[in-house]
């Protein structure tokens, strides 16, 4: 099983969870566990199941097999008090498009004991978000910034966010990151994010989980992964079979299999001695979103 | 050619078991001329609406499909897609409405009029997606009257046929139009986007804006969201539902005075211009109309709830949102709601028909029994689709639901006056779709959040 080792209470977890839809597969057996206080950058190639995932975390969608439990309450089952504790960005930001942007915070804001109307309408006004257009003719930028706030506001401590940067420029991605940083920092809470952008992840996640051919290939903390290496090998390919990658993080053949690109945790020269005579070695610097991808290859 | 082949594949094959069990009904008809059952004119008569039932229900399927992929290729700006779906249309035509014409037309002791029939048919199908109005205007005038003789005598006069097969014509050169509409209305999405006035401040839009239009707007918004909040704060109800699936469910009351007022003037009017007889007919127009509402309310639930997929994952998150079992019964009490008007509606004009000698007991039964065909058949369709474990583009259920009411329909129209049987198997076939329906949103979990199956 995929938990974290030294941390207990799990607050998100997936165990053996089965989806297909008509004969695609898209998760197979997988199975994660995310610790209370954790924030976990989802990867994944598109149509990978970040979003089926999510889903079936939330109990918005029921699994084939397997279980989904968030706070220790099965998925399909939440009580009201587990409710009251989630905030989710869905990954499409257009909701309630006959509504505007005061009505759904009025109405969302209904349903929560502890929902923050002024917290809402302090992140309305540094975030520039129309209240009064019709959220049907927002832009996308501010339909998801709207969508954000509502999730925030009442101030949860198990987040969900499905690709919620998606259709917003640089500079509202840092202040959102910014935001949960703070808010990260005044009261603890744990936060599934998933997202195609290593950078805005890495500025807050604490874990990095990437969900590959229907399986968790990886969950580490991001120092430790962004602490690997990445070495390149060329070599006679019966050389390369034979040699012993244990030590290694992860090791991914080409296509081709003329090549092996291996993450290690040793320094270039160390690793370089490890390699028997006849196979090369080059280690380029690697940033974290090139070590990442290569568990989604 | 090939880019046509693969539009016409999606147009007419994307759900093989529709397209099967409809293929049965040409089957059924051939196999009836092969046996040489009958020749007389209501046997071609009968080989002619075997063979439309299927044609109506492919040529809606087909502009069902056409709405659905014409707005993808719109939003992305497909090139040379609309050419494409025209072609797999005329190709649609030619092998669904001329080539069975013809095949008809060239047996022995055959009807020209099959070709009218058909191509009607096509019409018909291709309206119930594109102008509802025009469908069930028909059905319910052709229900109210079809007993009469004067009724089937019209029929087979030819200037009849011509303005029918004129009519279809019209119908289906709307239908040749609606790619190029879905599309040209689907790149607007794009060029919406593509200036700066969507990213306007609440400042910004007071100075554009008909600020006497925008209050409006939001005191309309403001009362609703009020009304749902007084609700959530108790127990969400109606109202909460109806908010964050974004469909009407008050009585519109306003409308009603206005609907009900105007179908009894011209039940008036009517009387005193044409005397008694053809009465019927405006009675039958106004039935056409209360069905036509009932349809249409019943529909707007459905469509709000089947295009709300993201809506209901957060509503479904929300604390205090309801339990499955007590949202089946919102539910429910939606779609009664939703038809109470037309039935208010209906009963006072049918009142007051009575009372003006305009209609008969007999032809009042007739029209309570569509209309009542009308709502169990939308009820009943709607209660089995929320009780699905994904919502498709159509249903065998749907499919089912719409026969059995129609085909109750017909039956309780043409019965003998004194046999009790008709009446009987009419009764069942229309009362069985809300029967299943009910029984399957009991034992079934609710689809809530919907989860849609594209087709193809």
């Amino acid at each position: 099983m995929a938990a974290i080792a030294g941390e207990v209470g799990a607050e998100f977890s997936a165990r053996g969870v089965r989806k297909s839809f008509g004969n695609r597969v898209v998760l197979d057996g997988f199975t994660l566990e995310v610790p209370q206080g954790c924030a976990v950058g989802l990867l994944g190639a598109n149509g990978s199941g970040k979003t089926t995932l999510l889903k079936i975390l939330l109990g918005l969608m029921p699994a084939d097999a397997g279980e989904a439990a968030i706070a220790g309450e099965s998925s399909s089952r939440l009580s009201p008090s587990v409710r009251e504790r989630i905030g989710y960005v869905p990954q499409s930001p257009t909701q309630f498009g006959w509504l505007n942007g005061k009505a759904v915070l009025d109405y969302i804001g209904a349903f929560y004991s502890r929902f923050d109307h002024d917290y809402a309408l302090a992140l309305v006004e540094r975030w520039k978000v129309s209240l009064r257009t019709p959220i049907g003719s927002l832009s996308p930028g501010q339909q998801q910034r709207l969508s954000i706030i509502r999730a925030l506001a009442p101030r949860p401590d198990l987040i969900v966010l499905d690709e919620p940067m998606a259709s917003l420029d640089p500079a509202t991605r840092i202040a959102v990151i910014e935001e949960l940083i703070s808010e990260k920092r005044r009261r603890s809470f744990t936060v599934i994010f998933s997202s195609h952008i290593t950078g805005d992840l890495r500025r807050f996640c604490s874990h990095f989980a990437v969900l590959a051919n229907g399986k968790l290939a990886v969950m580490e903390r991001t120092d430790e992964l962004e602490s690997l290496q990445r070495s390149v090998l060329k070599g006679d390919e019966s050389l390369l079979a034979g040699t012993n990658f244990d030590a290694c993080r992860h090791v991914r053949k080409s296509r081709e299999g003329e090549r092996t690109v291996v993450l290690h945790r040793d320094t270039a020269e160390e690793f370089l001695k490890s390699l028997p005579a006849g196979i090369a070695a080059a280690t380029p610097p690697a940033d974290l979103e090139t070590t990442l991808s290569e568990w989604m290859q | 050619m090939t880019r046509v082949w693969r539009v016409f594949r999606v147009l007419v094959f994307t759900r093989p078991s529709v397209f099967i069990v409809l293929s049965l009904f040409y089957l059924l008809a051939a196999g009836l001329v092969a046996a040489g059952i009958g020749s007389a004119e209501k046997f071609w008569l009968g080989i002619a609406v075997i063979c439309a039932i299927p044609t109506a229900g492919i040529f809606a399927l087909a502009a069902e499909r056409i709405v659905m992929i014409c707005s993808s290729a719109g939003e992305l700006g497909v090139p040379r897609h609309v050419a494409a779906v025209r072609m797999a249309q005329a190709i649609m035509v030619v092998a669904f409405v001329c080539v069975p014409a013809l095949l008809i037309a060239a047996l022995p002791g055959a009807r020209v009029w099959s070709g009218v029939g058909l191509a009607l048919a096509a019409a018909l199908g291709t309206a119930l997606v594109i102008q509802k109005w025009v469908v069930i205007g028909a059905v319910v005038v052709f229900f109210v009257t079809a007993r009469t003789d004067a009724f089937w005598n019209v029929f087979v006069n030819p200037y009849v046929q011509a303005g029918l097969f004129v009519g279809a014509a019209y119908l289906l050169y709307r239908w040749f139009l609606l790619p190029g509409q879905v599309e040209f209305h689907a790149s607007l999405t794009a060029t919406r986007l593509a200036d700066a006035s969507h990213e306007a401040t609440d400042e910004e839009l007071l100075t554009t804006f008909d600020r006497k239009a925008l209050r409006l707007c939001e005191n309309t918004l403001g009362s609703l969201v009020r009304r749902a909040r007084e609700e959530i704060a108790t127990r969400p109800a109606a109202a909460a539902l109806a908010l964050g699936l974004g469909f009407e469910q008050g009585m519109p009351w306003t409308l009603w005075l206005k609907g009900t007022g105007l179908g009894a003037l011209a039940l008036l009017a009517w009387k005193l211009f044409h005397g008694r007889h053809p009465e019927v007919l405006a009675y039958g127009v106004i039935t056409g109309f209360a069905v036509l509402s009932v349809v249409s309310r019943t529909s707007s639930v459905f469509d709000a709830w089947q295009r709300t997929p993201g809506e209901q994952s957060l509503m479904k998150l929300t604390p205090g949102w309801p339990a499955d079992r007590r949202l089946k019964h919102l539910f429910l009490g939606a779609i009664a709601r939703g038809q109470l008007g037309a039935w208010l509606g209906w009963s006072v004009i049918s009142a007051l028909g009575l009372v003006l000698g305009s209609i008969t007991t007999d032809q009042l039964a007739t029209a309570a029994f569509a209309l009542m065909a009308a709502s169990c058949g939308c009820a009943g369709s709607l209660a089995m689709l929320l009780a699905r474990r994904s919502l498709k583009e159509w249903h065998l259920t749907t499919i089912y639901a719409v026969v059995s009411s129609i085909v109750g329909a017909v039956i309780f129209a043409v019965r003998p006056p004194s046999s009790t049987y008709p009446s009987v198997i009419a009764f069942v076939l229309v009362l069985l779709p809300p029967a299943f329906g009910l029984a399957a949103l009991v034992l079934r979990p609710l689809l809530f959040p919907v989860i849609r199956r594209q087709a193809g």
